[in-house]
């Protein structure tokens, strides 16, 4: 469509911006609450504990972004391998590849990832895994493994929807070859923000997912896991004795609401690790529901 | 589209073949264990289970030793190194976690496979119910936020902050109560989005966290599953909504007023009964295009709510229920017991998924087009 | 009768797409609107019937809100007494209901017989498949896109015929977004008859948006008693803005005038030779020249030579097409191609090798979907790999051939999505012809342009055929093309029973 560029009719700045672009702002909203999180705790937490919250947030967060990385080259190659099964009729190694994809999503995510752990927990102990970052990979790769199949599951919907376009026939009897069709034309120009949306609301689900199995392990299997083993997280953290104290005000605080301002000073631990795990799931979800609206994917 | 057959095919055929896997990883892994397990010398076996010696107190240490020196086994030349050796093996049984709980690893067995059958029957029973409660939940929820969205309403983050940029004069209260409304908004989407185990702990002090009761509803509105689940159903619906046959409809003078009164308005029992609700309405078009699309997402959602109950059983130890146990079992190395649970949760997945598969056939037949 | 004029400003974000001042819509009368697809008629018509999507446009209608003008009394009554005809038929109706229940849904339900008009839309010949439609839900093949814009039409017939029983107490205003698109031209004119016997009995307000220009001649000559009724708008982009002008039909019709027969250049042996039967989707296709009678024969396609391949509307000739170039298996099929044999056993990988882009290439009928919407314009170009269009210099000289010059610097730096309609179709057909195939098949090459563009698309095709390129048409536009195309190298595809 043909068009000039126009003031807006109707609509102020921020609220405007509010309306268009809630992606952003709540990207950027999540920035201003891990600043504002960790000036406050400069203020009010010991050194050792907040270093300690630094770790386990800088390695909880990496982890996930590894996690999503990993999601999305293997989804990736997944789809593309898949497609070219399906094209060029190998029907029954197609059909193989498929059975075991699904069989992979049938698994609940959660007991896939405590199977892992008991790996990673031996790994650990046989020093396999020496480093922390060896560690944290080895977490990543485990939760890539569980979620890779979205990716490849939105790849794959998106290459049949532009295939029953025509845009993709038309190429083809241009001469165009089908993996530049693929890759360039249907994937990098019509795909980047369904790519951008799935690997935010996939980051959202890794850090709950690492969270969860961390608090577990840390809760239910600490007789057979060393804590110092195992890199800190914001899900290690909060099974920490002082932090599952410091929650367990949150419930004191509402029946009684003179606790209510200690919880920000005195219980700042947990209260700042549940906090910080919440709310970066909360700002997840409305980046990747943003997207979705302003793009309508 | 896929037959009765196909999709019972389908879905048995991979529960055989990851029944047939884990029993697979069983047998590997016991051997595993029985290869790697430190062999007790036979001859020093018989010496290991005599109770009534404490090697600890001098006495009788000295007298076991002078007993070893006079009944001194076939092929043992140093009685000292005999004794070091039964003082070893009985300090390593004694740090074995299996023998902490009182004698050794269980097996799968008669009894130990029907102990598991009843907390299966209670995993079974919450799970079914948070599923039909989340379902209806999120779909009512859902609804809500279509007509929400249709009526115009914007948030109320957005209508504050509108408040203050167009600084009219007297509109202060207006503007705190927004701010108030939008900050307990907030809290709720914060609970919404909250991790089972951190609502669970906030409110242990006042509430018994370890009742069926309490792991129900926190099931349904934790872990970010009742709000996924009903964005997925609202993303549904504004997509159906643009499409050309409701702009048909409505030029058909189909009503499409999204008022709770007036004339052709839409009625409020639409929040839990969408096609009544809606009957002579255009939203009952959308709502009935979107379901059929929403059926296949029941599969992905077992997978969530299953990973939800998990969660709550194993983080808050419940005891007594299937999570915790499978806890227990992979704590104590019980791999057969853990490879028994596992399967359990599997099918239990697999059986949503054939359902989901079943209804969306039964569903689409109805539209099937004669020939 | 009353005119009213609106002044109709159309934004979507930051962006001005509409600016239509003074555009008049005069009650009891039919007014026609011309212009390229894609530039803002169909908005033009939403507006005013009232159903434009506020939650993706900012409107005003004059300097009133556009709320206003919706809620209006006048606008009201204009819209219950009146119908919406949407453009897309595949799109707008409901797949969970069957065409019957949708026939009588809403308002529908008041009239006498609400089947009754599409019965009139149907040849006579052809009544026997409406009562085996009725009881279809619609899917993507099934009803065809004629047979769904037909019922579509039904729908608004019907709407009118509450009004003519005295089912409605003011006129209404009914809007035709493209009603004909999916149609050939014998069920087109069907439809305007209809449409215009039922205007006689009631002058309802009519707004008909179309891109086919041929509708002209057609009221023209078999409508004149309606020409007092008859109103010509037209819409068109200036300075990056759709405004709308009068359109005096004149111009057009002359313009038409003065088409005369192509004469024949072609020569040698056949490009493409199609052997006389194929058989598809459990039907059988053949070809016959027209007034030949039941004789058959193949289809063939010199150097040279543009061969127009014909016939009503869900027959096959696109199924031809897409057989040909190899993207759709037919359960028998021989053709020969530049002196190769092939047939429905030849593997689909030797299209991919030896023919795709070497022998042959296609311009699809929709260039919206033909298009990849996020490339550039120059990608859409540089992505057949040619050396003749790598440098800036080269896409303007390609570009060149069916656009104005002045256009070119601005267009090179767009994305196929920002372009109108009748751009991408300029665009889809400078692709096929970038190629330097023997053989091109073009599929419905005028649709989408204003006939200024089609006056450059014939030009485009004249210069190929000089240049010994085989073409094979398909297209709806019989007035323009039955003018340029001699007799001995129209074919018309028939359907039949397999014997």
């Amino acid at each position: 469509m043909t068009t000039r560029d126009e003031r807006p009719v109707t609509g102020r700045f921020l609220s405007g911006f509010l309306a268009e672009r809630r992606d952003l702002l709540w990207g950027v909203l999540w920035l201003a609450g891990l600043a504002l999180t960790w000036g406050w705790l400069g203020l009010y937490l010991n050194a050792p504990a907040r270093a300690l919250v630094g770790d386990a947030c800088i390695n909880t967060f990496a982890g996930a972004f590894a996690a999503v990385a990993v999601a999305l080259v293997m989804g990736w190659g997944t789809a593309l391998f898949l497609h070219f099964l399906e094209s060029s009729r190998r029907r029954s190694a197609y059909l193989a590849v498929s059975f075991l994809l699904n069989l992979l999503r049938s698994v609940p995510q959660i007991v896939g990832m405590l199977i892992g752990y008991v790996v990673i927990t031996a790994l650990t102990l046989n020093e396999v895994l020496a480093s922390d970052t060896s560690r944290i990979l080895a977490m990543s790769l485990l939760t890539a493994l569980l979620m890779f199949q979205e990716v490849v599951d939105l790849i794959r919907e998106r290459i049949r929807h532009f295939e029953s376009l025509e845009f993709v026939s038309a190429l083809l009897v241009c001469g165009v070859p089908s993996r530049v069709i693929i890759n360039r034309e249907i994937l990098l120009k019509n795909s980047v923000p369904n790519l951008v949306q799935k690997s935010v609301a996939l980051f959202g689900r890794a850090i709950f997912l690492i969270c969860s199995v961390d608090f577990i392990v840390s809760v239910g299997l600490s007789a057979e896991v060393s804590l110092s083993n195992l890199p800190v997280t914001l899900g290690s953290m909060l099974a920490k004795l002082d932090s599952k104290q410091d929650i367990l005000a949150i419930g004191t605080a509402l029946t009684d609401v003179r606790v209510i301002p200690t919880l920000f000073v005195e219980h700042l631990q947990g209260i700042s690790v549940a906090f910080l795990i919440v709310y970066t799931l909360l700002c997840a979800y409305r980046v990747a529901n943003g997207l979705m609206e302003r793009y309508r994917l | 589209m896929r037959s009765i057959p196909a999709v019972i095919f389908e879905h048995l055929s991979a529960v055989i073949v990851v029944g047939l896997a884990l029993v697979v990883v069983s047998v590997l892994v016991r051997r595993g264990e029985a290869a790697s397990a430190p062999r007790t010398d036979p001859r020093i076996e018989r010496y290991l289970d005599i109770d009534s010696v404490d090697l600890s107190r001098p006495l009788d240490r000295a007298l076991f030793r002078d007993a070893l020196g006079v009944i001194r086994p076939p092929g043992v030349s140093n009685v000292d190194s005999l004794m070091r050796a039964i003082e070893d093996a009985r300090l390593a049984r004694f740090t074995d976690p299996s023998r902490k709980t009182g004698g050794g690893r269980a097996v799968l067995s008669w009894e130990t496979g029907t102990a598991i059958l009843p907390m299966y029957a209670v995993f079974l029973l919450a799970y079914l119910t948070v599923m039909v409660l989340t379902y209806f939940a999120a779909r009512a929820l859902a609804v809500w936020k279509f007509i929400a969205w249709k009526q115009g309403r914007t948030s109320y983050l957005r209508r504050y902050i509108a408040a203050i940029e167009s600084l009219g004069p007297g509109a202060a209260v207006s503007r705190a109560g927004l701010l108030l409304k939008s900050v307990l908004k907030g809290i709720a989407s914060l609970l919404l989005f909250a991790p089972a185990y951190v609502i669970a702990y906030s409110f242990r002090t006042s509430l018994d966290t370890e009742s069926i009761l309490f792991l129900i509803p926190l099931a349904v509105v934790s872990n970010g599953v009742l709000v996924n689940y009903a964005n997925h159903l609202y993303a549904l619906l504004v997509a159906e909504s643009r499409k050309g046959y409701i702009q048909t409809a409505i030029v058909k003078g189909v009503s499409s007023s999204y008022a709770w009164d007036g004339p052709g308005a839409i009625r409020r029992a639409v929040l839990l009964f969408p096609v009544l609700g809606a009957r002579n309405h255009v939203f009952r078009d959308i709502y009935r295009n979107a379901r059929l699309q929403f059926i296949p997402s029941l599969k992905e959602h077992a997978a969530f709510v299953v990973t939800g109950i998990v969660i709550i059983e194993m983080a808050l130890n419940i005891k007594g229920h299937l999570c915790y146990a499978l806890l227990q079992h992979l704590l104590f190395r019980e791999i057969d017991l853990a490879i028994a649970i596992v399967f359990a949760i599997f099918f239990t997945v697999k059986l949503t998924e054939a359902f989901a598969d079943l209804w969306l056939l039964f569903e689409s037949r109805r539209y099937d087009n004669p020939g | 009768m009353t005119t009213s004029r609106f002044d109709i400003r159309i934004a979507a974000g930051n962006r001005l797409l509409v600016d239509a001042v003074g555009f008049p819509l005069e009650e009891g009368a039919i007014t026609f609107l011309f212009g390229e697809s894609g530039i803002g008629k169909s908005l033009i018509g939403k507006a005013l019937f009232g159903i434009l999507d506020e939650s993706e446009f900012r409107i005003r209608m004059g300097a009133a809100p556009y709320a206003e003008y919706r809620d209006s009394p006048p606008a009201r009554a204009a819209r219950n007494g009146g119908f919406f005809m949407f453009q897309e038929p595949s799109s707008h109706l409901n797949p969970l209901l069957t065409i019957e229940q949708q026939m009588k849904e809403g308002t529908l339900a008041k009239a006498k017989d609400p089947l009754a008009p599409a019965m009139e839309l149907w040849r006579d010949a052809d009544r026997g498949t409406l009562p085996l439609l009725l009881p279809v839900y619609p899917r993507p093949y099934r009803p065809s896109g004629g047979e769904k814009q037909r019922i579509l039409a039904a729908m608004a017939f019907s709407k009118m015929d509450i009004g003519l029983s005295g089912g409605a107490d003011s006129p209404g205003l009914f809007v035709f977004d493209e009603p004909t698109g999916s149609l050939d031209r014998e069920a087109r004119d069907r439809l305007l008859d209809r449409l215009f016997a039922r205007f006689r009995l009631r002058h309802e307000t009519i707004l008909l948006v179309t891109h086919d220009y041929g509708m002209i001649s057609y009221v023209q000559s078999r409508h004149r008693d309606l020409e007092k009724s008859f109103r010509f708008m037209e819409l068109y982009v200036s300075g990056g803005v759709a405004r709308t002008r009068e359109f005096d039909p004149g111009r057009f019709l002359a313009w038409l005038g003065d088409l005369r027969k192509e004469p024949a250049i072609e020569s040698g042996s056949p490009v493409l030779r199609v052997e006389g039967e194929i058989r598809v989707f459990g039907r059988v296709l053949r070809f016959s020249k027209p007034g030949g009678g039941s004789r058959t024969g193949p289809l063939e396609v010199r150097p040279g030579e543009l061969a127009y391949l014909k016939a009503g509307s869900g027959i096959g000739k696109t199924t031809v097409a897409k057989i040909i170039v190899g993207l759709l298996h037919a359960d028998y099929f021989r053709f020969e191609i530049d002196g190769v044999r092939l047939g429905d056993v030849s593997p689909r990988s030797y299209w991919r090798k030896r023919l795709w882009g070497k022998k042959m290439t296609m311009a699809f009928q929709h260039a919206d979907e033909a298009l990849n919407p996020r490339a550039g314009v120059s990608d859409t170009l540089r992505i057949l790999g040619k050396r003749s269009l790598r440098g800036a210099a080269d896409i303007d000289s390609a570009l060149a051939r069916l656009f104005d010059r002045r256009e070119i610097p601005e267009l090179r730096g767009k994305k196929v999505w920002q372009l109108s309609g009748g751009q991408k179709q300029r665009l889809n057909l400078l692709r096929a012809f970038a190629l330097d195939t023997p053989l091109i098949i073009l599929d419905e090459p005028l649709s989408a342009l204003d006939f200024e563009s089609i006056d450059r698309v014939l030009g485009l095709i004249r210069e190929a055929r000089a240049d010994g390129r085989a073409i094979l048409l398909i297209s709806h536009n019989e007035d323009i093309f039955d003018r340029i195309v001699p007799p001995g190298s129209v074919h018309v595809l028939e359907s039949a029973e397999p014997s």
